[in-house]
């Protein structure tokens, strides 16, 4: 589910929980835990990734995500 | 679930429910004549609305470039694209304040000529003149947010409006919602002596294509189409039978539409459109403008899929293009391709329809 944090790098910070435009990561208890409480509601604008000072953050897709494509063979291009 | 009791009543002249581009921009405004004004943001107003991560267009009307005749622009915009613009008032109105934004917004720091001079592309038909700005609008939540900071407003992030609250003459006098920064929300009470509701369409009105999330479409679902606040509190709503049909990448709830300079075409590669047949940068495909049910369409009558068609681009247009998925914050497209293994320069992507309603409340 959309985002994943590296907890190697996170430094629980909370910036990604403040900046996600719908609420999906949420910083949790005395501990301030990361979480992603929401993913479902991802929508996968890569706010978090993008403000992460750390670079702890990637998107990964899921299957109900996916872009329909087709190749073009070279010799049937115009 | 237990919710927090407020320890005091914010206090405010002009309270604006929604810090999307709209309401930043209005509290910029109000607070700069001296108003005392108060944001509440659901998100975070440096990245909230359908301007979270960035655009790349601007339509606008400069008359040093349009030329002075109004009235040939206005029936241009109406005639060539954009059929939302059914609102003719709104449209003229916008228009003729189009040329002071970019303006404001280049003395603000958000860069309106990312080439070093005023470039219009896409969105247009082919030999017709261009109206939409080409920026670099990755920024412009954060500037925003600045600016109206630096002007006196206060914003009040994480906190949820439900309603406009009314005294007996029936005059808007503040605000109730909650705060959700915490885990126990805590009630918020506004008490201010107007009120402006700037909380965009109602985004995720109808069902999106996608199996699994329903109700993610196009543009950032975060819109909160708050029409509803306004008319619970006695105002008269326009606009509402305005649907709209945008288009954009099928199954991944992205658009971008002329931020793609590609041809739409049928699955063998070959365009289907009469706009243009091979991919451009000035004009894009006005094809996803004009008649963005065509995808439905040809789905329905079996001769679909329908596909945007970078495969002819150069790689000069695909790396402009790849840079203005990060100025119109959609580079997500980028790095699904990347994460897929998808070249753009080899692959077509499908592309579908997605029925919004634009509430103009």
């Amino acid at each position: 589910m959309p985002p994943i944090i590296d907890r190697t790098k996170c430094v629980q910070c909370g910036i990604c929980a403040q900046i996600c435009p719908l609420d999906v990561i949420r910083v949790k208890g005395e501990k301030k835990e990361i979480v992603v409480k929401y993913p479902y509601e991802c929508w996968h604008c890569l706010a978090c990734k993008k403000e992460c000072p750390q670079g702890a953050i990637h998107m990964r897709y899921p299957l109900s995500h996916m872009m329909y494509t087709m190749d073009v063979p070279a010799e049937e291009k115009q | 679930m237990t919710v927090k009791k407020p320890e005091k009543i914010i206090k405010t002249d002009f309270l604006i429910i929604g810090g999307g581009i709209a309401g930043l921009e209005a509290a910029l405004t109000a607070a700069g004549l001296g108003v005392d004004v108060a944001v509440a943001e659901k998100a975070d107003t440096r990245r909230s609305g359908n301007g979270a991560n960035g655009n790349d267009h601007y339509m606008c009307y400069i008359p040093e470039i349009h030329g002075e005749d109004f009235n040939l622009v206005i029936r241009e915009i109406r005639e060539t694209m954009e059929g939302p613009w059914q609102d003719l008032d709104m449209l003229r109105y916008m228009m003729r304040r189009s040329h002071k934004i970019v303006q404001e917004w280049e003395g603000f720091g958000i860069n309106m000529r990312p080439t070093g001079e005023y470039r219009f592309e896409g969105h247009a038909m082919p030999g017709r003149q261009r109206y939409h700005l080409k920026y670099d609008g990755r920024n412009q939540k954060a500037v925003l947010t600045g600016e109206a900071l630096k002007r006196g407003a206060k914003i009040y992030n994480k906190v949820f409006v439900n309603d406009i609250l009314k005294n007996k003459e029936g005059r808007a006098v503040g605000a109730i919602g909650f705060s959700i920064k915490e885990d126990e929300p805590e009630v918020v009470l506004f008490q201010c002596k107007a009120v402006l509701v700037a909380t965009a369409q109602a985004m995720r009105l109808y069902l999106h294509g996608n199996p699994a999330y329903i109700f993610n479409t196009h543009s950032c679902p975060a819109a909160a189409g708050g029409a509803a606040i306004a008319y619970r509190a006695g105002a008269k709503l326009v606009n509402l039978d305005v649907p709209y049909i945008h288009a954009g990448v099928k199954g991944f709830h992205r658009s971008g539409k002329a931020t793609w300079i590609g041809v739409i075409s049928d699955i063998n590669g070959n365009s289907i459109s009469p706009f243009c047949d091979k991919p451009n940068r000035e004009t894009g495909d006005a094809m996803m403008d004009i008649w963005p049910g065509i995808f439905g369409e040809r789905l329905e009558k079996g001769t679909g899929p329908t596909y945007m068609n970078c495969t002819q681009c150069t790689p000069e247009d695909l790396a402009y293009q790849e840079k203005a998925f990060v100025s119109e914050g959609i580079d997500s497209i980028t790095d699904y391709c990347n994460q897929r293994g998808i070249d753009l320069s080899k692959t077509m992507v499908a592309e579908h329809m997605i029925i919004l309603w634009h509430s103009a409340g």
